[in-house]
């Protein structure tokens, strides 16, 4: 337990040091890895804890990045205010899909949340004169001390730590209890008054508010938004990281964040092929670690 | 006679164009310990289902307690005093044994909406008292999934009084037991059962079983109640003694 705390501490300094001896471009780095940590565990709420699969939960991250670029660019709102909104937006979709979704299961409850994300795309992709099309919305910018590269790195901190810190709580709570028992065994849940079908759909609007929040600190970070953050290859990303880091763990999505993101930044210096070689790697992890990277790290301290 | 706590009236259920539950009709009075029996696919299961909520009738009725409870789902049943158990063992492997009774608890207490604040620590003592009553004696911390068959059967049980029910279906309660631990089994439960004044409705292939407890025995084949009556009218009735052909009764 003290090694953890003192690792957790480790993490913490380290987290709020970066920008002291990082360039703009590894402070960038930083911003996302916190907010794939933030999206990739909103995921897991769903997947490791919920026993469900979305394939187009990119459909809240993209949502939430078009709702504040939207609100900023065409509203003229303050980026702070359209911060705060633009997960609200997303709760609200992620319900309605919830609405539609949660009384499926397996690939079904899949395949429904992706075709909402691709009907999302499609929107996005052809309403131009909202969304910008194909060449997305660019100078979505906050002012101000918090719209530096170190102010926005420090902002997406302190809420992903905030809404991570949430989510912990969530998981241990009674609510994330019976969503967990929900998984293991749904007529059982039932029977003992868990209404499935609404806890499910709570804990969507949930991971929707949260890769909502993910989606528009990212579009802050980017001062754009691009509709290939709306598309099918976008899915994998929450799923790949999530298997990466291991989905029987809370922090496994995002220790799975961080190294996807940083491979991938890595990678890409060396190679236009950055993709193959990630592949060949999470194929790797899932033959030799199949409970992630968290999980072989601590079945090994078992012994 | 006092209203029967619970009456099912005339319960039909077709699968394609096999009648599962062809007209069922019966009562059970309350604090009675009541056993359901019958040949494979006589309809037990669709019965349970039927009376639990987990299916809708295509026609009939559920009255619980004088109220048509006929198209109540399963998880508003257990608020109103309707518990039951699974012929497979139904337990949450990914919980720990505690945090299974303290689920069935929480959701009891109505706190399952509770977002932030921890379940550990809540209802421990009255989860402890229900592991105890069933005598699980495997450590409240140890992973469900850990436990023995007879164990997860006595932890599906601890759950499923939670709710301090009035009406408790148990299918096949000792499935999968030893002869020997079986007897042991169902008295626990009808010692429980007459401390609580606890009405139970079971199913079971164990003659012996169903003969050493049950107050009144129902025989349902092909989806109807051919006989019902106290143990030993059963055990003599030839309708019965047909449907077994002359087997274990």
């Amino acid at each position: 337990m003290n090694a953890r705390l003192l690792l957790a501490g480790a993490v913490a300094v380290a987290l709020l040091a970066t920008p002291l001896f990082a360039g703009p471009f590894w402070v960038f780095v930083a911003i996302e890895v916190v907010v794939f940590a933030l999206y990739a565990a909103s995921f897991n709420l769903l997947f490791g804890f919920g026993g469900m699969l979305p394939f187009g939960h990119a459909a809240f991250f993209g949502l939430g990045a078009y709702s504040l670029a939207v609100l900023v660019k065409k509203a003229a709102w303050h980026a702070l205010l359209a911060l705060a909104v633009a997960p609200v937006v997303c709760a609200l979709a992620a319900a309605l899909v919830a609405f539609f979704c949660v009384r499926l299961t397996g690939i079904y409850l899949g395949m429904l949340s992706f075709s909402f994300q691709m009907l999302l795309y499609t929107v996005v992709y052809k309403w131009y004169s909202l969304t910008g099309g194909d060449d997305g919305l660019s100078g979505v910018r906050l002012e101000g001390a918090l719209g530096t590269a170190n102010g926005l790195y420090y902002l997406s901190l302190v809420l992903v730590a905030a809404m991570l810190g949430f989510l912990w709580l969530l998981v241990g709570s009674p609510f994330g209890k019976a969503l967990q028992a929900a998984k293991s065994n749904p007529q059982k849940s039932a029977a003992i008054g868990v209404h499935v079908a609404l806890h499910r759909a709570i804990a969507f609007a949930i991971a929707g508010a949260l890769a909502g929040l993910a989606g528009a600190l990212f579009a802050l970070a980017n001062q754009s938004v691009f509709p290939g953050w709306l598309n099918w290859t976008a899915s994998a990303v929450p799923i790949v990281m999530t298997v990466l880091g291991g989905m029987h763990s809370f922090v496994g999505p995002v220790i799975g964040a961080a190294v996807y993101v940083v491979l991938q930044t890595v990678l890409t210096g060396y190679t236009e092929y950055w993709a193959l070689i990630l592949g060949v790697l999470v194929i790797a992890i899932v033959m030799l670690m199949p409970e992630g990277i968290v999980g072989w790290f601590a079945r090994g301290r078992r012994g | 006679m006092a209203e029967p706590i619970l009456r099912a009236a005339d319960l039909r259920k077709s699968f394609g164009g096999l009648a599962a539950a062809n007209g069922v009709s019966f009562a059970v009075e309350r604090a009675e310990f009541r056993a359901i029996i019958g040949p494979n696919g006589a309809g037990k299961s669709t019965l349970f289902n039927l009376l639990t909520g987990f299916l809708r009738p295509d026609a009939g009725r559920v009255i619980l307690e004088g109220r048509d409870v006929t198209a109540t789902p399963p998880h508003r049943l257990f608020r109103q005093g309707v518990s039951r158990t699974f012929q497979i063992t139904s337990i949450f492997t990914n919980l720990s044994v505690m945090e299974n009774v303290q689920i069935a608890l929480l959701s009891h207490r109505a706190r399952l909406y509770r977002l932030l604040r921890p379940a550990a620590p809540q209802l421990r003592e009255e989860a402890r008292a229900l592991l105890e009553l069933v005598g699980l004696r495997a450590g409240p911390g140890l992973a469900a999934s850990a436990l023995s068959h007879g164990d997860r059967k006595k932890l599906e049980l601890a759950v499923s009084l939670a709710n301090q029910p009035r009406v408790l279906f148990l299918d096949e309660p000792t499935a999968g037991m030893a002869a020997n631990e079986r007897l042991e089994a169902i008295r626990l439960v009808r010692r429980i059962a007459d401390e609580r004044e606890l009405t139970v409705v079971f199913t079971e292939h164990d003659m012996q079983v169903v003969f050493a407890v049950a107050d009144r025995i129902s025989v349902l084949h092909q989806g109807s109640i051919i006989a019902e009556g106290r143990p030993e009218e059963v055990r003599r009735s030839a309708d019965v003694q047909r449907v077994y052909l002359g087997g274990v009764i």
